[in-house]
């Protein structure tokens, strides 16, 4: 297999940082909602132009850690910041964090301007140059090593762990036996699968920080929680947390859905855990988890695998599902024939041949591998040409 | 052509629908080293489960070769496996 993939590679575009992107943004972040519409103002003006906004007011530092982590990330060609004034999270403290990060970086604020359309008709023609510049990049060659690759799963089904995940872990072990790194979180959604986690363990130190992580996760959950409108409806005594969907799609219990889950994370040693924030020092499979940060949507779980450096994300969904980032392509697996059916224009890998015998869960799993690469070279996913983007961050150290 | 039902590991007492399955269909495999024939006590949607043995109340229900809980009740061959009759042991709050 190694020597059949040994001069694979894919077109990117090389950072100053050493990192490779596989898109090309300029980025424009609001620390917080109270800018206005300055970002979609000058992303309105701005041709390509990402607007990532800040929902919250204040952030500590595991917050802090995150976000540095999604500023920095290789997709990002530069980055535009812009508050308000009174936030915890102010401007000068993000720019702050990012010296020395060697990316390219301008930082305004809308109350010293005038306002958010003041501050737009100032931000506009400096986007503008900075956006002319990233026209002028050439594309290079580069190697898979210098792909991490993110694995996400959501709104998951009884199809999910027969077919879209193992599948997802195949590809997963191809990027890693050609060098790729792999990040996967929702570690939420780990529980009950333990003892499979620590057995793929590289190492006894990595070992004990699974079961750490594990505990930690558990321990979020020991306040008591109510039970959801659909689980009273369906007379559910316990709370299980796991969805309506993912109950109408077949799913009972929190570890049946957990094994299923696991599986896209295919069956190579785990090399490590990261926070969010962390960028991958060794090559590798690496958890990302933040436990109080673990508990969100899957657009917010995104946030995490973008800040420990994931360029593209895989995802694997059952029923069927849209979202999209903002700053990394995701290409959406499925292996639901019905949602197939009615979510066309979502889904790039169809994963439910798996189920009529047609393909195997190996040659699906060389199909999103090579997917992997013509998306990582420029091919837009189902979400990248349907504008549907998306940017959420998931606070560690979630107080106000 | 679709298969009925996927029977993930060879130590498991369910099987996964591979489609919408009816009531009174059969479903075949190998369970225990032996051939089985179910008929389904009810229709069974894509993706969900069913019993390919007589189960009795606290018997784990085993599913990916490991166990995804234990059954609330005594559950028989045939039969849909779910939220009314199959309990996790992961508990959370």
């Amino acid at each position: 297999m190694q020597s059949k993939h040994k001069k694979i590679g894919f077109s990117g575009y090389q950072r100053e940082d050493g990192s490779v992107g596989v898109r090309n943004y300029i980025a424009i972040m609001s620390t917080v909602l109270c800018t206005g519409p300055v970002g979609s103002i000058v992303s309105r003006e701005v041709e390509g132009l990402i607007d990532l906004s800040i929902d919250f007011c204040t952030a500590g530092d595991e917050t802090l850690q995150r976000i540095k982590g999604i500023a920095t990330n290789p997709n990002i060609a530069g980055l535009i910041i812009v508050g308000f004034g009174c936030e915890g999270l102010s401007e000068d403290i993000l720019a702050d964090s990012l010296l020395g990060c060697k990316k390219p970086l301008e930082v305004f604020n809308v109350r010293k301007l005038g306002g958010a359309f003041q501050a737009a008709d100032k931000i506009v023609p400096i986007a503008e140059k900075m956006k002319e510049k990233t026209l002028l990049q050439k594309k290079e060659f580069f190697p898979i090593s210098e792909l991490t690759v993110g694995i996400e799963c959501g709104g998951s089904d009884g199809t999910s762990g027969i077919t879209s995940n193992p599948a997802t872990g195949k590809a997963v072990d191809l990027i890693l036996e050609n060098g790729g790194s792999v990040v996967f979180g929702e570690v939420c959604e780990l529980l009950g699968c333990e003892h499979l986690l620590i057995k793929r363990a590289a190492n006894p130190d990595v070992q004990k920080n699974i079961e750490k992580i594990l505990e930690d996760t558990k321990k979020c959950f020991t306040k008591k929680v109510g039970r959801t409108a659909f689980e009273k409806k369906m007379r559910i005594e316990n709370p299980r947390r796991i969805s309506q969907g993912n109950i109408e799609g077949g799913l009972t219990t929190l570890e049946e859905k957990s094994l299923g889950a696991v599986k896209k994370s295919g069956n190579k040693p785990i090399d490590g855990i990261l926070s969010s924030g962390d960028k991958i020092l060794k090559k590798g499979l690496y958890i990302v988890s933040d436990p109080l940060g673990s508990f969100g949507t899957d657009i917010g779980h995104m946030s995490e695998l973008i800040s420990c450096g994931a360029q593209i994300i895989i995802f694997t969904t059952g029923i069927g599902s849209p979202v999209g980032s903002s700053i990394v392509p995701v290409i959406k697996v499925c292996g639901n024939p019905k949602s197939i059916h009615f979510m066309k224009d979502y889904i790039d890998i169809d994963a439910s041949q798996i189920l009529s015998d047609e393909r195997s869960i190996q040659e699906i799993g060389e199909d999103i591998f090579q997917r992997v690469i013509l998306v990582a070279s420029g091919k837009r996913t189902k979400a990248e040409i349907h504008g549907l983007g998306g940017f959420q961050v998931l606070r560690p150290d979630s107080c106000i | 052509m679709v298969k009925k039902i996927i029977h993930l590991d060879v130590n498991d007492n369910v099987v996964i629908a591979a489609k919408d399955l009816k009531k009174g269909e059969s479903i075949t495999g190998f369970f225990n080293g032996l051939k089985f024939k179910v008929k389904l006590k009810e229709d069974i949607k894509l993706g969900h489960k069913v019993a390919i043995t007589n189960l009795e109340k606290d018997m784990k229900i085993i599913k990916y070769g490991f166990c995804i809980g234990h059954a609330t009740r005594k559950i028989e061959t045939g039969e849909h496996i779910h939220f009314h009759n199959l309990e996790g042991e992961v508990r959370l709050g």
